[in-house]
């Protein structure tokens, strides 16, 4: 090859390469395979619903949660691994967002895999509107950090004081809380 | 055009006599209401087209042949209120149907027997159901809905029933005090699926071909003895019984064969795990992170792998029979006085990086945990394993053993015989 072209050629490629490596990289969350995805947390299987998160982990390890109460959970537990995403679900379309730009609704009666009763949203406006038709309470992402997340814990609790009250007995008569689902 | 005429009538008489559709003049549900409290409803063989209600303490009893069909946004049937009574009917519903459920049912004290359910979805949803018995129950579902829901439900009781192809069998939340009898579920996901329930029974339950045989999680004082959890092995995290988050409750005397996890043990403590027979599994059990638990007199054979652990504190791990074990017993005491313990180097090597799972039972995997050998301390380990099988000697019974030696006798005689009597006489 001619010389005088060489460097030109080389500078060229040598550019791009620095181009490359400097554009922001998107990252994108990684699709739920129902057959094969388990919780990190709690091991049962992963459906691809409003109810799956996933965290992609600084080295590029990606692990998928049934409930976001879980995925909190492991970040509770593993406060030494360094977190790059995390992604939730909107609960209307089912599409993946961050987190960290999501809305949240906590309320006892929603059903979620593990209990835990947070569901998340795009945005604000369908958090409201779900509230508006359910109820429930809006929390942001900063809210969330500080969520107790326990699971059904007061209903369990009132259960016990009920189950206290009447053990002993072989026909125990049982009442449920109003505000149950 | 007599001709015509004369076929037409003969059509429409042929028709008449073919019309087993809705066979009532007057519908279902006007018949059911018109029954006194504590009186019984016979339906007449044939198809019914309506959903229909049950609020008043009446017996509903179909003769054979008496299907209910559901194709509309409400369940097949509704039951509310007490003492209702339900035999004899089998229910088959549309992919178009909208319900949630077939029978969705609450109240206390009802009763359901010899039901049949061909669904799309769910079966039966309980929701605040108190003391209603099911027996002789089978459901035929397409994988997507649970053969069984309860929701706050509790002192129910689940007998006979046989359920295929639905997501869990029995899917429990929040539901206490449930007893689960002579019950066989297969070809689904989970076969017993316990959520934040407790004291929670089930007996002699067979839980085949499923992804896991029994999914107990978040439980207090349950027992599940007697069981049969096999075959649970067509998916990656498959296992016969999984316990996690599951406390002071008794694992006795199940058989957990042929699955890809016998038993996967994660955040219990206080449990009681004793007799069980865990074989042919890739591997025998698996613990994570448990304390204070009895893993006594289990016998686990021809599992691949017999055991992988971490973290375990003060359980009381000992006098089971690993056959993958050393053994010497050099006191005769019928114990080995060499441990048998779990490395959990592979477990964590595979948390880590699991694609290292293609390492499983790996010649270089087994050097190089025996090279890096972890802690004393970090190790799960079973202080003394028994010598031999005690859980078989148990099953063989004394009049085994001499059929056994009686044919081994009738045939040296047999043989003596053909060679004292076959042999060349010169």
């Amino acid at each position: 090859m001619n010389q005088k072209l060489l460097k030109p050629c080389l500078m060229a490629i040598l550019a791009l390469f620095i181009i490359a490596g400097c554009s922001k990289e998107e990252v994108k969350p990684v699709a739920i395979n129902e057959d094969t995805d388990k919780c990190e947390i709690c091991h049962m299987a992963v459906k691809d619903n409003e109810f799956a998160t996933e965290i992609i982990l600084e080295n590029g390890k990606s692990m998928v949660f049934d409930d976001i109460g879980c995925m909190y959970k492991w970040m509770k537990e593993n406060s030494d691994k360094k977190v790059a995403h995390s992604f939730v679900k909107d609960y209307d379309s089912k599409e993946w967002i961050e987190a960290e730009s999501a809305s949240y609704v906590y309320d006892k009666p929603i059903k979620t895999p593990m209990a835990y009763n947070v569901i998340s949203f795009t945005d604000k406006k369908g958090a409201q509107t779900f509230i508006d038709q359910h109820g429930g309470s809006l929390l942001t992402f900063e809210k969330l950090e500080h969520h107790s997340w326990e699971k059904n814990e007061e209903m369990v609790k009132e259960m016990k004081e009920k189950m206290k009250m009447h053990d002993g007995h072989d026909g125990m008569e049982m009442e449920h809380s109003e505000d149950s689902h | 055009m007599k001709i015509l005429l004369k076929l037409l009538v003969f059509v429409g008489m042929i028709s008449l006599l073919g019309g087993k559709e809705t066979s009532a003049d007057i519908s279902l549900q006007s018949q059911i209401n018109a029954v006194p409290a504590g009186g019984t409803l016979k339906i007449t063989a044939g198809n019914y087209q309506e959903p229909i209600v049950l609020i008043k303490p009446i017996v509903l009893e179909g003769e054979k042949g008496t299907v209910l069909i559901a194709c509309n946004s409400k369940p097949a049937i509704t039951i509310k209120g007490k003492s209702v009574i339900v035999k004899g009917i089998q229910i088959r519903n549309c992919k178009k149907d909208k319900s949630t459920a077939v029978i969705k049912m609450s109240g206390k004290n009802h009763h359901l027997e010899n039901v049949t359910l061909t669904m799309w979805k769910s079966g039966i949803n309980l929701e605040n159901v108190e003391k209603t018995s099911f027996r002789n129950i089978r459901l035929t579902g397409n994988g997507k809905g649970n053969g069984f829901e309860l929701w706050e439900s509790h002192h129910n009781t689940f007998e006979g029933i046989k359920i295929d192809h639905v997501q869990d069998g029995f899917y429990m939340e929040d539901s206490h005090y449930n007893t689960f009898t002579g019950n066989t579920i297969s070809d689904s996901r989970y076969g017993l699926h316990v959520m934040f329930s407790d004291y929670i029974t089930a007996k002699n339950n067979r839980s085949i071909r499923n992804f896991t045989g029994a999914m107990v999680m978040g439980t207090k004082h349950s027992v599940i003895a007697n069981n049969q959890l096999l075959e649970n092995n067509q998916n990656v995290n498959a296992q016969g019984l999984l316990l996690y988050d599951v406390h002071n409750s008794t694992i006795h005397h199940n058989r957990i064969s042929d699955n890809r996890v016998g038993m996967f043990i994660e955040d219990a403590s206080g449990n009681e795990i004793t007799d069980n027979e865990i074989t042919a599994n890739f591997v025998g059990v698996q613990i994570n992170r448990i304390e204070n638990n009895v893993l006594t007199g289990n016998a686990f054979i021809s599992n691949v792998n017999d055991f992988q652990a971490t973290d375990g504190t003060d359980n009381n791990i000992q006098n089971n029979y690993w056959d993958g074990a050393m053994k010497l017993d050099i006191d005769g005491d019928g114990k080995s006085n060499l441990p048998h313990s779990a490395d959990p180097f592979f477990l964590n090597l595979a948390r880590e990086t699991p694609p290292h799972q293609l390492f499983f039972q790996h010649p270089g995997m087994m050097l190089l945990q025996k090279m890096l050998k972890s802690p004393a301390n970090m190790l799960v380990t079973d202080q003394e394993p028994l010598m031999n099988n005690e859980l078989y000697n148990q099953q063989q019974p004394e009049q085994t053993k001499s059929t056994f030696w009686g044919i081994c006798l009738s045939m040296i005689i047999v043989s003596l015989l053909v060679i004292y009597f076959g042999r060349k006489r010169t």
